[in-house]
């Protein structure tokens, strides 16, 4: 014990400390922006890093990565609004929550999740990442679309109620998805000849307009608010007591997280989403339904957007490969201290790599008490006049979402996307579907025609040869299936 | 009986929009003589997609019309005053968006907070200006300082205040 400390202490030093803690605090902030995200922040703070050591760079970037993952869950309990576009899925069940006078309950449970997703998948990180890189080498285009596919099977369970609009919605969200250039061919698709529409639909105005602009204009017709009922304290021993009365779901979410996180390309939102729609299988009768403020579903989708940090760490590190965006700028930092990632780095740099892991594992470690304070300053907004804290919201979602790219456009199409939002919440249509298929849509299409080219025609003879894309296929149709044989069965009876 | 109404007109938009959308994607032009026969090409996908979406519209829609003969659905209020204020802000949100790069972000922010503020229960004049000017300076601070980010100066030129 004493020997890991004293290799604890000489890694990591008061500067690297103090460079994590600011890192999780701007990561929670801009994380709980709407339209600003952790990857905005990462690529804001690489200036900052030119001057200090690896390990004391990777502090402040680790730190703005994990607090952004986390940050986003608060603004979709407290006022509906998914920070970041993994926090979609924690939306589902914690805003009901927070509707219901369970807002403190809600976000600790977040911040739980969200520490233990980072924990566990700070030692898996710590104990198998070179074995585990082997596996993304494995991953070509046909499992990226099986995975893909894999996680659009979730759309007709986040339908709450009407699988049929769910299934709607989730198409739409796909052909959204195909506008602009084709990914293989570079024609031009449904553009209208605008060049502004060749890059595609970008997320974060669809994400913004879809649920902050919509939630702006419902709640002028049905106020509702986010409120406290009970004394915090007593939230957060109901949430903390969830460790032992959901400790799989915790486990369960963790593991799902840190192996899609390995798979470069699919990313956060796959996870929350795929890790939610495990957790539907899972549901205790006692609870109250998924979408209904389940607090399953927070857990299962904030542990596992959490646990997708390690894991995307993990080919990032040991071959190089950037799973996300946002590991893509964390490596680029990397290489601008003069640390090339790859096999080489654990021979070469071994000391960076350590640090990194336990950057990393006390980062995780961290976000709980500095998610517990920010917690208290949450409760605070909820005191707040109601139009104030929507006014908030409506300069934050447009000024955010201006900021990301300064296109005039970028403010039509979110106006835009606010309309098909309220419109489609008036009529009852759910909006969760609608964003796991327009994240998804471009990795399963782009993936599978590639798999189509690959094979010569020849599809199902060429997927006989990828023992993975089997095995996930057969999860896919087993969560199609199975769903529907049980409603078939009732129906019966 | 309104509330159902709104909901088949959605359908109906909705169906009008992806045969639109199925002739546009006659109209993509292909990479390859090749891709007609395979899955590989541009227009095979959008073309799945709207066709499934066109036979979930219509599914939709049957069970929405069955269910408007049979009448179960109560008037939600869906055409209230309230959604008319919505309309109201709707069209202050296009118009803050055309005049937002040449009029500039401090002009076109504070007058649309106000707005907001009122529509959703601000009551004092006084107050709700007051929390729209802090609110749109401590953004542009945020946003100028913070994120180097800057916001149209439109006619007020922001560079001379700050």
């Amino acid at each position: 014990m004493m020997d890991l400390l004293q290799i604890l202490t000489g890694l990591i030093g008061w500067t690297e400390l103090l460079f994590l803690i600011i890192g999780l605090a701007i990561g929670i902030i801009v994380g709980a922006l709407p339209g600003v995200g952790p990857l905005l922040g990462v690529i804001m703070a690489i200036p900052f890093t030119f001057y200090v050591d690896p390990v004391t760079a990777m502090a402040l970037l680790i730190g703005i990565y994990q607090g952004g993952s986390y940050g986003g869950a608060v603004a979709a309990t407290m006022i509906g609004i998914p920070g970041t576009p993994m926090a979609a899925a924690t939306m589902l069940d914690a805003r009901p929550m927070a509707l219901a006078g369970r807002a403190s309950e809600a976000v600790t449970l977040s911040t739980i999740g969200s520490t233990l997703g980072g924990v566990i998948s700070a030692v898996v990180l710590i104990a198998v990442a070179p074995e585990l890189a082997s596996i993304a080498l494995r991953f070509g285009p046909a499992e990226t679309a099986a995975f893909a596919l894999l996680g659009l099977t979730a759309l007709g369970a986040l339908s709450g109620g009407s699988p049929l609009k769910g299934w709607a919605m989730g198409f739409f969200g796909l052909f959204i998805a195909t506008i602009g250039l084709d990914p293989v061919s570079g024609v031009q698709r449904f553009t209208f000849g605008s060049t502004y529409l060749d890059a595609g639909v970008t997320l974060v105005p669809l994400l913004v307009g879809l649920f902050s602009i919509s939630e702006v204009l419902m709640q002028i017709e049905r106020p509702a608010r986010a409120t406290d009922t009970g004394s915090t304290a007593a939230a957060s021993a109901r949430a903390f007591a969830s460790i032992l009365t959901r400790p799989f779901n915790y486990v369960r979410s963790s593991l799902t997280g840190v192996f899609v996180g390995i798979v470069p390309g699919i990313g956060g939102v796959t996870a929350s989403f795929l890790s939610y729609r495990f957790a539907l299988s899972f549901r205790k009768e006692a609870d109250p339904d998924f979408g209904q403020g389940n607090p399953d579903g927070v857990i299962a989708s904030e542990t596992a957007n959490s646990a997708v940090t390690g894991g995307a760490l993990i080919p990032m590190m040991a071959l190089s490969i950037p799973g996300d965006p946002i590991v893509a700028v964390l490596m680029g930092g990397l290489i601008l201290q003069g640390v090339q990632p790859g096999p080489q780095l654990f021979l070469q740099n071994a000391e960076v790599a350590q640090g990194i892991f336990l950057i990393f594992l006390l980062g995780a470690l961290l976000l709980l008490p500095l998610g517990l304070v920010f917690i208290r300053g949450v409760v605070r907004i909820l005191r707040m006049p109601q139009w104030g804290i929507l006014a908030g919201v409506l300069l934050i979602s447009l000024v955010g979402t201006y900021s990301v790219a300064r296109q005039i456009n970028d403010l039509w199409l979110l106006i835009f996307f606010g309309l098909i939002g309220y419109v489609l919440r008036k009529a009852d249509y759910p909006l969760a579907p609608l964003v796991i298929g327009f994240v998804l849509g471009p990795i399963f299409e782009t993936n599978f025609r590639r798999t189509v080219l690959i094979s010569q025609g020849n599809l199902i003879d060429y997927i006989q040869t990828r023992p993975i894309t089997i095995c996930v296929l057969i999860a896919v149709a087993i969560f199609i299936l199975v769903p529907l044989l049980r409603g078939l069965t009732r129906k019966a009876a | 009986m309104l509330g159902q109404k709104f909901d088949i007109a959605v359908t109906v938009l909705f169906v009008v929009a992806i045969l639109l959308g199925l002739v546009l994607t006659r109209r993509i032009d292909l990479a390859f003589s090749s891709d007609l026969e395979t899955f590989s090409g541009p227009r095979a996908y959008p073309g799945v997609i709207l066709t499934v979406l066109l036979v979930l519209f219509g599914s939709i829609g049957f069970a929405q019309l069955r269910g408007l003969k049979q009448d179960a659905k109560q008037s939600e209020g869906i055409f209230d005053r309230r959604a008319i204020w919505s309309v109201g802000l709707f069209l202050a949100l296009i118009l803050f968006v055309a005049t937002f790069e040449p009029v500039g972000y401090i002009l076109t922010m504070v007058p649309l907070l106000i707005l907001v503020a009122f529509l959703t229960g601000g009551r004092s004049p006084a107050r709700v200006g007051l929390v729209a000017i802090t609110l749109t300076a401590l953004c542009l601070v945020i946003f100028r300082y913070g994120l180097a980010t800057v916001l149209p100066e439109g006619v007020l030129g922001i560079d001379a205040i700050f």
